[in-house]
């Protein structure tokens, strides 16, 4: 085999070895941004249906296709004036505060096992409850506050 | 063919050069990320809490106020933020601050007397009629402190004269200035 060819061979191996070694986190954050953007996206477009619905008549519903990115473990609706755990959602004495001091009536867990809470104005579900996986809300007028269920 | 022999050595030649370039400059690169990292990654948000305080003071009644309040951290971060104190005592007299940290709660299975370890106290300040003072709140993450969230209580304390006590301010204080502010840290893996 020709010395020369071997030679090459044998360099851009290592140099794809360092590449990949270097590149690996990069690559890693990459996915990460582009999945809490979809995230962000996804709080926005809960608050702009949530505000459209409180200003249709009362007992008007609409329909929401909730998206979960693969980095967040379950998204939760709490009532933040009683976060207390029922069904699929556990809350702790930390949560709990947190929710009613903030008001946050949407929870979202990380599967880094880090969580962020959201103010979402007017929204209010019928019943504390978590969605893990690609979800049809349904979202109702219910006067004062939209209500929000699982549909 | 001698002299077409001699190219092919220079282009051998330039070619081990440049891989050698790359490769010393990607070992540069990890030598300095591994062997130099310092143990504790200072994040201070001073400038920018000192800001977020100041719109507080002016657009809100409130006289006390930690930013940012809900800070989300590596471990082994040594975390620096702001309490801001606010001298809008009615009869205009000069006034000597002290802030206290207590550690509160945690989702995490790590005691609360160990968080309170966790933290440093800052010392006296002062702040004139209409004036802001501004305290650090240090709280160090350790490096192998479980991910998840840990909440902090932050009190403030106010006396004309000097030489308040740190350890004596808290919820019941009779001095206690302002609303006890939370601090809740989200620790993130490093």
């Amino acid at each position: 085999m020709n010395v020369g060819l071997v030679f090459g061979i044998i360099f851009a191996v290592i140099l794809i070895g360092f590449v990949l070694f270097f590149g690996f986190n990069y690559i890693n954050e990459m996915f990460d941004i582009n999945c809490k953007a979809t995230l962000g996206d996804q709080v926005i477009k809960i608050g702009e249906m949530t505000d459209k619905t409180s200003r249709l008549s009362l007992g008007a519903k609409q329909e929401y296709d909730l998206l979960i990115p693969p980095c967040v473990e379950e998204v939760c609706f709490v009532d933040y004036e009683d976060p207390s755990s029922y069904g699929n959602w556990e809350t702790n004495s930390v949560l709990t505060r947190l929710i009613t001091e903030n008001k946050y009536s949407l929870m979202i867990f990380d599967k880094d096992g880090t969580f962020e809470g959201y103010e979402v104005d007017h929204l209010k579900p019928d019943y504390n409850f978590c969605v893990s996986s690609k979800k049809t809300l349904l979202l109702t007028n219910d006067g004062p506050f939209v209500a929000v269920k699982p549909a | 063919m001698r002299r077409k022999g001699a190219i092919q050595m220079s282009l051998g030649f330039i070619v081990a050069v440049v891989f050698a370039v790359v490769l010393l400059s990607l070992a540069i690169i990890w030598i300095r990320d591994t062997f130099f990292e310092v143990d504790l990654v200072v994040q201070d948000l001073t400038r920018q809490a000192q800001e977020e305080l100041g719109k507080v003071f002016s657009e809100t009644t409130a006289n006390f106020a930690v930013r940012p309040s809900r800070p989300e951290v590596r471990r082994g971060t040594q975390l620096i933020v702001q309490a801001g104190l606010k001298n809008n005592d009615p009869s205009g007299n000069d006034l000597y601050f002290v802030t206290r940290i207590k550690a509160a709660d945690t989702t995490t299975n790590i005691p609360v007397s160990t968080m309170d370890s966790w933290i440093t106290q800052s010392t006296e300040t002062f702040a004139g009629p209409n004036s802001i003072a501004y305290r650090d709140v240090i709280i160090s993450i350790p490096t192998n402190a479980e991910t998840g969230a840990y909440m902090f209580d932050v009190f403030a304390c106010s006396s004309e004269t000097s030489g308040l006590s740190v350890l004596s301010c808290g919820i019941d204080s009779p001095d206690k200035w302002g609303t006890p502010q939370t601090l809740t840290v989200m620790v993130k893996a490093a």
